[in-house]
């Protein structure tokens, strides 16, 4: 196999290994670049990841500390900041304007629009990517992309109609209102993932499902649904962050305080002119990120299926 | 167990006729293969006889009644299908059970129907175990079970075999024959492969664009092939098909062409009447036999190809403008470019008409 030159050179050449000792050598080498290369690779990623890592370090930091000097070095260490979530009525705040709502109504309706938003979206993506994926209609194609555009038109654009819309059916100030304006503008991107799930569900299944005896509907329930159960996961996470985490729909369309969401408290802690409590602020920034974090932690396998597309058998 | 019969069967997608007019019998317990190349409409007709798609026009029956309008679920028919169509989330037993569950049997008849099923394809031992962890060949005989189980009036395969590797396929040739013998269950197998269809079927119908072409058994088909497509499909290496003149020579018939010259047997001569002009010649590699050059054969020509096949060798042979295939026996020693000689066969003479392709005696 190899081709042995009958000259080789002191120090080894790739091309022209002679004996045992030239191997041992070339196979040292490749090892030293290997973990040099491995070295380098990691420390850059290391350092690429701080700008990402040391904000939210400092976050949890500052959620424990009595102090926050100059608004960066965080000392000292007390559970006084996280008292938003058992004193009832936390007062005057340095920094919100006016009286901060019971944080637990607030996460209750925060809840409400995240599970609101999940439960319309996973419904309607999962029968209508179902329809999108097997039948062939009229207009199939241009419905695709007109669902398509809606994606990529920026929700943000909407506000003034959208607003007028809530108004006349008297949906302002409440978070069904809200969860219905997020739902609507998710629903193209779930709608393409449960059509390409389904997509992947070969049409013999479906068919056999149907021979041995079942309705369309029967067929739907217990053999393509179970297929794309990871699907349903992924659009199910997504949806719930999207209702979680949602800032501009609430700011703009909710103006009541008993109708608030963590985004809407968060932003008040943080306020416009004042002095900031930076504690309290980082508190209530760790306390609305724990869902994300949760929901990240029990779903990540759901989500790498995303990537993957589909199912397999 | 059923009389299937299919009357003017015909599938139109939009302009495209899948199907068109197909007509076919199947006594009880009879085993029929439909057979043909791709797109020749063979599955389409094995969907519209499990209720899948709806004839455009023609009749269904099961058993003297027209079932054109009931649906799958109600046909009361087993099919297995080219990719297996398992429930991948379902362990084998609950892939077997699933028809029976439909239909509310109670647990223990089902318990006991599946293990039967399981055992009649030996996989009475994988039953806890899911698709994904199954081998093709087990994956098959779990939806051979799954179609046997639920005791169908017919049962369709739609080309069962062909995602088995070559040993395998030959095995299960075997099994499914078994299992259909036994059962005398009414069967349709759909296949590209003649040799599936020959060595299974009790009839074959073979397809071309929606049509068919010939309906008969496998010695029919091969020995009294309809027309030129039968003649050409049926047969590997295939039959050779030759341009000739029918030519009258001191009163005996003789096909001539560019070298060839090959006396037609007199009794297929009283057949041909007075009939004259061209006629296209189908050889049977088979029947064909090389002969040194310039000896007394009936066709000259030089060797084109030889491909060796173990027991025997296919050698392709330039006549004039068109090529005779030939099967040698093991030991053959021409190569290619060599002149060499043929005699054609007495006996098996397949004579077409040029122009319709349909045999002539």
């Amino acid at each position: 196999m190899a081709r042995v030159v009958t000259t080789g050179p002191a120090v080894p050449d790739r091309r022209s290994w002679l004996t045992a000792e030239d191997v041992a050598a070339l196979a040292r080498r490749a090892r030293r670049r290997e973990t040099a290369g491995r070295t380098a690779v990691y420390t850059a990623l290391a350092l690429l990841s701080l700008p990402i890592i040391v904000p939210y370090l400092w976050l949890i930091a500052a959620s424990f500390s009595r102090r926050v000097s100059y608004g960066l070095l965080p000392s000292g260490f007390t559970l006084d900041n996280w008292r938003f979530l058992w004193v009832a009525n936390l007062g005057f705040v340095s920094g919100t304007t006016g009286r901060l709502p019971n944080i637990w109504q607030v996460v209750w309706n925060s809840l409400v629009l995240a599970a609101g938003t999940t439960v319309i979206v996973v419904v309607v993506a999962t029968l209508a990517g179902y329809f999108v994926s097997r039948h062939d209609f009229r207009r199939r194609a241009a419905f695709l992309k007109g669902a398509l555009m809606l994606q990529a038109f920026p929700g943000i654009t909407l506000l003034v109609a959208l607003f007028i819309l809530l108004r006349t059916l008297n949906l302002l100030n409440s978070v069904a209102g809200v969860v219905l304006v997020i739902a609507t503008l998710h629903l193209p991107f779930a709608l393409f993932v449960m059509k390409g799930f389904f997509d992947g569900i070969p049409w013999d299944i479906e068919m056999s499902a149907l021979i041995d005896g079942a309705s369309r509907l029967r067929a739907w329930y217990t053999v393509l649904l179970p297929q794309v159960r990871n699907g349903i996961g992924a659009i199910a996470m997504f949806s719930f962050l999207w209702g979680w985490t949602d800032y501009i729909f609430v700011l703009t369309f909710i103006l009541r305080r008993s109708s608030w969401t963590m985004a809407l408290y968060l932003n008040a802690i943080i306020g416009e002119y004042r002095f900031v409590d930076y504690g309290l602020m980082a508190a209530v920034g760790v306390f609305y990120m724990i869902p994300s974090l949760l929901f990240f932690l029990f779903t990540q396998k759901h989500l790498m299926q995303l990537t993957l597309g589909g199912t397999k058998a | 167990m059923a009389r299937i019969v299919l009357e003017g069967l015909t599938k139109q997608f939009g302009a495209v006729t899948a199907v068109d007019g197909l007509d076919l019998a199947l006594a009880d317990g009879e085993f029929v293969a439909l057979l043909g190349p791709s797109g020749c409409g063979k599955t389409t007709a094995l969907l519209m006889l499990a209720g899948i798609y709806k004839p455009t026009r023609g009749q269904i029956r099961f058993n003297d009644v027209v079932v054109n309008d009931l649906p799958p679920q109600d046909r009361h028919i087993g099919m297995v299908f080219q990719s297996y169509a398992l429930y991948p989330h379902m362990s084998v037993f609950d892939n077997i059970a699933f028809p029976l569950r439909l239909q509310r049997r109670p647990s223990d008849e089902i318990t006991r129907r599946v293990r039967e099923a399981a055992a009649l394809v030996q996989i009475d031992m994988l039953l806890d175990r899911r698709p994904g962890q199954l081998s093709g060949g087990q994956q098959q005989r779990v939806a051979l079970a799954r179609a046997l189980v639920k005791r169908p009036m017919m049962l369709l395969l739609d080309e069962p075999l062909s995602n088995l590797d070559a040993k395998l396929r030959v095995l299960m040739r075997a099994e499914i024959k078994r299992l259909q013998r036994q059962l005398g269950i009414t069967t349709i197998l759909v296949t590209h492969d003649q040799v599936e269809a020959m060595t299974m079927a009790d009839r074959i119908a073979l397809l071309r664009d929606g049509r068919l072409q010939q309906l008969g058994t496998p010695d029919d088909l091969y020995y009294r092939p309809a027309n030129t497509f039968v003649a050409g499909f049926i047969g590997t290496p295939p039959m050779s098909l030759l341009t000739a003149r029918l030519a009258r020579v001191d009163g005996r018939v003789v096909l001539e062409g560019d070298g060839l010259r090959i006396p037609v047997p007199a009794d297929v001569a009283a057949r041909l009447a007075s009939r004259t002009g061209d006629v296209v010649v189908g050889l049977r590699p088979e029947d064909v036999q090389l002969l040194p050059a310039g000896g007394a054969g009936q066709m000259e020509g030089r060797i084109l190809d030889v491909e060796p096949l173990g027991r025997e060798l296919v050698v392709a042979v330039t006549v004039g403008q068109q090529i005779v295939t030939v099967l040698a026996p093991h030991g053959f020693a021409g190569r290619p470019d060599e002149p060499v000689a043929m005699a054609a066969p007495d006996r098996r003479l397949y004579l077409f008409d040029p122009d319709t392709g349909t045999a002539i005696v």
